[in-house]
């Protein structure tokens, strides 16, 4: 019968003695369960530590580096023994099985355990991400809620405090600002500024000039914005810090960057213009800040699930291969909702495609009502304008009076990507004010109206008109 | 079925010779793209640079081994006019870091905020010649210093102009005759011209829309001397080109685009998005004149640049111009990817300088798209 070596106890007793070590300063049961469970498949003893604080210190890297030691010193010790065994001699039948009884025990038995102990330190630390995730949205709604008041107790202005008019600008999926920026453009008026948020995190200001009767941005300085007559409308084309990121998250994003540059407050008022699931975000934000907000216009906005994006969630592969869209995009943010998350490599995330796939808009709007009837009594008074991008079939045929072939353009259901149904928000009913309806011509299935919506002709008038309307 | 065989070998040499031929052709006019910002400077680069880097707030006024500018005034808060210059060293020494990075659209961000502690030095008294000390006072009250004379007066008053709101005052041009001004009624965006000899004894103001009936009547003769020149006969003013001998005026159609130094027109150059195919560039003589000769042909492709990018992409979402100069065009390219969204996006430095008609294309995204 094996006789463990003496030499593996006395080590892993010294380990032992630093994993009850571990316990206790991590505080956490799972780290707890973790390490007990490991030695008891080691065979040494039983581990006895007890977890007193009620704050988890846990550092992941640390203990892994720990574990990382443990091997290390399996691997010295059965290198030392190797080496003495070499120089017997004459070694018995006994030396032979005691070293490779040892070789053993500490390769396949011991080293294994580390191995999988590591293994589940880093299940925990992702457990502990992922509910750092859920967490992170409602702890960042309360600090800018904290910072908007502090702000306003201390009188502390941001660079841009002083604009009154503000327009936002959300784009959807797979997307960046680029397209708002030039319809941006189109819709302002001379004298007007447009920040640019980019992705990158830079950001440019530009003053809108009339040029041989064009508009055009002219690129300037932050320091010349903040001289800037203050009368003028101030435009904020926002790109998102991920391109799929799920509402909430640009909604918490967007309020941090406002409170930053001084513009939530009481006497700036916030136009939202929005394409595709830009509409989602920033009726999030709506929602999230309903003083703030005085008109909503979208276009293109999945409202309802979109059967798309559910797909291209369900089939991340597919969506990334043939249509170059990607539906595993990690966004730093977990929805509540377990139907509104995804799990890719234990990694708990929500993005776009799990929003579109799980949640209409209504029911957060019906949560809403329920838990906030004030902000969403707000949510009524706004002027929300849910505009239908739609493409068209052109149909031919022989007019035998005029003995010609002729034309007729019948507008479809949808804009190649969701349906008029869904864009027109009719889940929504009269929160709604204005439905509209706009012609977009695609271009075959790859291209279809969906993704010409921001720059339709009509849509930016459309943003002209209400940019003027609470102008005046 | 010998003979058929025959008949599909012949068939297919005859189309592989075509398609030789066309890959040939194509050969032959085969673009030059380079995925990557120039490694060195050459003068329309340099330019471009300047430009840019300087960009809306500085007016440039002279150019030569120094280059003078009129801080732009942007608000009715600052009510006169300051100069400044930089030698063409020190600008090649500002901007010299962007040939050596991997990031030219980060460094180009950081060069446009911070130029006003490098670029701009204070220009000394002798070289101060040709430069009107102007100061736009309540009551639009113009103070005006020339070399030759000083004068105070209302502009209402004295110019039978009915300018009741503050205006924002800055310099259009300058020289030994004379120089225009630009005031901007900040609330209604009106533009006036004021034109000034350089003994102040004859002075004009006209608003941007009276212009072109001005100079039709010849009223703006006098002036003809301040206005920027094209050549001999033709000048310009606010986009318009004018016939000094004739009074003729020609308006640029709002679909071309004016060169930055005005002398020539980039045909539906303001195009959005820029349709693909043949470019066409006219010397503003040219195009005055109504005829087909041009300054430069050359082809824009953009399927090639996509794929030259390895963009995933089904055809081109937006494509504007965004600099147009002598010999250096740059535009911006954003690639639509399938049903919604981009696919990406970059800048297009076009350099006519060694070829115009066959230019070399550097791809890079320095992130300008306006």
């Amino acid at each position: 019968m094996y006789r463990r070596n003496p030499i593996i106890d006395q080590i892993l007793n010294i380990h032992k003695a630093q994993a009850e070590g571990i316990i206790s300063s991590t505080s956490s049961k799972l780290v707890k369960k973790a390490f007990t469970t490991s030695w008891s498949q080691l065979n040494n003893g039983s581990i006895d530590a007890s977890i007193s604080s009620e704050t988890i210190l846990f550092n992941p890297d640390e203990i892994e580096v720990t574990i990382d030691k443990w091997i290390k010193d399996f691997e010295v010790c059965l290198e030392a023994e190797e080496a003495k065994f070499k120089r017997i001699e004459d070694p018995t039948f006994s030396d032979k099985m005691d070293i490779i009884n040892l070789k053993t025990d500490i390769e396949q038995h011991v080293l294994y355990e580390y191995r999988d102990l590591k293994r589940k330190i880093g299940i925990i630390d992702t457990k502990f991400a992922n509910v750092a995730r859920a967490y992170r949205s409602p702890l960042q709604q309360a600090l800018n809620d904290i910072t908007m008041l502090y702000n306003d107790i201390n009188n502390i202005d941001g660079d841009f405090t002083g604009f009154e008019n503000v327009s936002v600008y959300v784009h959807g999926i797979e997307d960046t600002g680029k397209n708002f920026f030039e319809s941006a453009v189109e819709a302002a008026y001379s004298g007007d500024i447009i920040v640019h948020e980019k992705r990158n995190g830079e950001v440019e200001y530009f003053v809108i000039k009339k040029v041989n009767g064009k508009n055009e941005p002219i690129k300037i300085r932050l320091e010349d914005v903040k001289i800037h007559n203050k009368d003028k409308r101030l435009h904020l084309v926002y790109e998102t810090e991920y391109k799929n990121e799920h509402r909430q998250k640009t909604s918490d994003d967007l309020a941090e960057k406002l409170i930053y540059m001084g513009l939530l407050n009481d006497n700036t008022k916030i136009d939202m213009f929005a394409h595709s699931y830009g509409g989602r975000r920033s009726f999030q934000f709506a929602m999230d800040y309903p003083d703030h907000v005085r008109s909503i216009t979208t276009i293109g906005t999945p409202y309802n699930k979109n059967f798309l994006g559910g797909t291209a969630n369900t089939f991340p592969g597919i969506a990334k291969d043939f249509f170059n869209k990607n539906a595993t995009e990690y966004s730093n943010y977990l929805d509540f909702n377990s139907k509104n998350q995804r799990n890719d490599d234990g990694i708990l995330h929500s993005n776009v495609y799990t929003d579109m796939k799980s949640e209409a808009m209504i029911e957060d709007i019906e949560h809403l009502k329920i838990a906030n009837p004030e902000a969403y009594q707000k949510l009524e008074e706004m002027e929300i304008t849910a505009v239908a991008g739609r493409d068209t079939t052109t149909h031919k045929y022989y007019n035998e009076f005029k003995g010609q072939v002729e034309e007729f353009v019948v507008p479809d259901t949808h804009d190649g990507a969701v349906s008029v149904n869904s864009q027109h928000a009719e889940s929504l009913g009269a929160l709604i004010n204005n439905r509209l309806s706009y012609d977009v011509k695609g271009e075959s299935i790859s291209k279809p109206a969906h993704s010409k919506e921001i720059k339709n002709t009509d849509f930016i008038e459309l943003i002209r008109q209400i940019n003027t309307h609470y102008l005046e | 079925m010998k003979k058929g065989k025959k008949v599909i070998l012949v068939l297919i040499f005859i189309l592989l010779l075509f398609a030789c031929e066309n890959h040939f052709e194509i050969g032959e006019k085969k673009v030059t793209y380079q995925n990557e910002f120039p490694k060195e400077s050459s003068p329309a680069l340099s330019e471009f640079l300047r430009s840019y880097i300087l960009g809306y707030e500085s007016i440039l006024l002279f150019k030569g081994e120094a280059f003078i500018y009129s801080d732009r005034n942007m608000n009715t808060n600052s009510n006169k006019l300051t100069y400044f210059q930089h030698t063409s060293s020190q600008l090649n020494e500002y901007y010299d870091p962007i040939f050596s990075t991997d990031h030219p659209e980060k460094i180009l961000h950081e060069l446009f905020d911070e130029k006003k502690g490098r670029l701009h030095h204070e220009i000394e008294d002798e070289e101060n010649k040709f430069l009107p000390d102007v100061t736009l006072d309540k009551g639009n009250v113009l103070k005006i210093k020339t070399d030759q004379k000083n004068v105070s007066f209302s502009i209402p008053e004295n110019l039978d102009k009915n300018l009741s709101d503050e205006l924002i005052l800055n310099i259009e041009s300058t020289n030994e005759f004379g120089f225009i001004l630009q005031l901007e009624n900040d609330i209604s965006g009106e533009i006036y011209y004021f034109f000034a000899l350089n003994d102040l004894s004859e002075m004009d103001i006209f608003q941007d829309i009276e212009l072109t009936s001005v100079i039709e009547q010849g009223q703006l003769k006098p002036y003809y001397p301040l206005l920027k020149t094209i050549n001999e006969s033709l000048s310009v003013i606010d986009y318009k080109i004018i016939d000094t001998k004739t009074h003729e005026v020609f308006k640029v159609e709002s679909e071309h685009s004016f060169s930055k130094d005005y002398k020539y027109i980039y045909l539906n150059g303001r195009d959005n998005p820029l349709e693909e195919g043949v470019q066409r560039v006219q010397r503003i003589e040219d195009y005055v004149e109504g005829n087909d000769q041009y300054y430069a042909e050359f082809k824009l492709n953009y399927e090639e640049i996509s794929d030259e990018l390895d963009f995933n992409s089904v055809g081109i979402g937006s494509a504007n111009t965004v600099y147009f100069n002598e010999d250096l065009i740059v535009i911006h390219l954003e690639f639509d990817a399938a049903i919604t969204g981009t696919a990406g996006s970059t800048n297009v430095i076009i350099d006519l300088q060694k070829n115009k008609d066959n230019p070399i294309f550097y791809l890079v995204d320095l992130g300008i798209i306006a």
